[in-house]
């Protein structure tokens, strides 16, 4: 127990220091898949390792397992979120739950045991639920209508790119929503937050203000589902590729190549 | 009483979303929807690393030191050397029934077995290994209708085995849909 605490504590520290020396939030997240313990997801992953925690969401409930040792997870707590959910991300020990009903910030506590923190429910009665992204400031969440009109999916036809204000973590306030074609999965990256907009391809928007996020690119012609940027290499999950782009230049982002899914 | 909402609301979708369609009389429709692929028994408890192949469908993605792990929806996970992002290269494909979701820690990779947690050991990719399974961490309910879906599909029978997958198939009269 106490040496997860430390963990934690260091992780903190850690990430304090390269937040404060670069005021690109996500490279801490992102340098700990370099050369670190664990990897990088995209933004509908329903898996996550952190410290000695394995925590997984399925549509209802976040699990959390101890994997002190790696080999042997031991399931330590189940507990109820919400109903449709879709994805879990992880900032600086926080757990940030997109789901069909709202979104869910949860705090890791030093048992590794997830306690509800906040929530941000929608207005509206119900929503296919959607991935988010999130860094000190601020949460990113995606929300989509059903491809076809369904018994439930025909009740709301909303396509909306939400950005709440969380700096003050037990209060999520949303100050800005973006219509969106059919957006999906996401990737933030400083002030680079990356769309996959369905049918509509790529969307690279910089919002750095909120209130007014500017559209840097656009890349057309497929169909994107999830992404994960990575200090200048852009995974993006289509339905006929895994297409990669080089972001380092963000004026000159470019893609370098393919890998083709036969689908 | 908010709170009740949140979750009551959910449950009449549900319920909506299991109702069968009504249907006209006896007429016989073609319909192009997803079936369900059954296993009987527990085979689909069967692990193997096999030569790398194309990727088949969409799923979701992983990186960690230059290695991209894709998983193909319900059916394992592609490794890919990533290391030069403009050629990356296949190694292997682990075949594991339905996978969707991946975690790594060290050298342990965390992924979905149908309803099973397994922990793959990936040091040496020539021989990953299955060290542990945890039985049953979902639920049943998850299998009865295909995720990331909307359409008809052939409802679930369970007296055929446990769901692995689902696939495009044209139906005889299909009486769920989602």
């Amino acid at each position: 127990m106490k040496k997860s605490f430390l963990y934690i504590l260091l992780a903190a520290c850690f990430g304090i220091s390269l937040y404060s020396c670069a005021e690109d939030a996500g490279v801490a997240f992102n340098e700990s898949a370099q050369g670190g313990d664990t990897g990088i997801a995209g933004s509908y992953a329903r898996f996550i390792t952190i410290g000695d925690f394995l925590y997984i969401v399925d549509q209802t409930d976040i699990q959390t397992f101890s994997v002190a040792n790696p080999a042997a997870p031991v399931k330590i707590n189940t507990q109820t979120v919400a109903a449709q959910i879709e994805s879990i991300f992880h900032y600086e020990g926080r757990l940030f739950i997109g789901s069909g009903l709202g979104l869910f910030i949860y705090q890791i506590e030093a048992d590794g045991i997830p306690s509800l923190l906040s929530s941000n429910v929608y207005d509206y009665p119900i929503v296919p639920c959607d991935p988010v992204v999130a860094n000190d400031q601020y949460a990113y969440v995606s929300l989509h209508d059903q491809d076809a009109e369904g018994p439930c999916g025909g009740w709301i036809d909303i396509n909306v790119l939400k950005i709440f204000d969380i700096s003050d973590i037990m209060d999520p306030i949303q100050i800005a929503e973006y219509p969106m074609s059919k957006p999906k999965g996401l990737g933030l990256d400083g002030n680079i937050l990356f769309v996959c907009d369905d049918y509509d391809g790529l969307k690279v928007f910089d919002v750095s203000d909120p209130l007014n996020i500017q559209l840097k690119h656009h890349f057309q012609g497929f169909t994107a589902f999830d992404v994960i940027p990575l200090d200048g290499l852009l995974m993006c999950v289509g339905t006929d590729n895994i297409y990669q782009f080089d972001y380092s230049d963000i004026e000159n982002m470019t893609e370098i190549s393919r890998i083709p899914i036969q689908s | 009483m908010k709170k009740a909402l949140y979750f009551f609301l959910p449950l009449l979708c549900l319920t909506c979303l299991f109702s069968c369609v009504e249907t006209e009389g006896d007429s016989f429709v073609q319909q192009e929807g997803l079936r369900p692929v059954y296993a009987a028994g527990t085979e689909w408890r069967t692990i193997e690393t096999l030569p790398s192949r194309e990727i088949q469908e969409l799923g979701k993605i992983y990186y960690k030191d230059g290695l991209l792990f894709v998983n193909e929806r319900n059916a394992g996970i592609h490794i890919l050397d990533n290391n030069t992002p403009t050629a990356p290269i296949f190694l292997k494909f682990i075949s594991i029934p339905g996978s969707k979701d991946i975690a790594i820690k060290g050298d342990y990779l965390y992924t979905d077995n149908v309803t099973d947690l397994v922990v793959l050991d990936i040091s040496d990719f020539d021989n990953i290994q299955e060290v542990n399974r945890i039985e049953n961490i979902y639920p049943q309910t998850n299998q009865e209708f295909p995720e990331f879906y909307s359409g008809f599909f052939e409802c679930v029978n369970p007296e055929l085995g446990t769901v692995i997958g689902w696939e495009l198939a044209i139906l005889n009269t299909p009486q769920c849909r989602i």
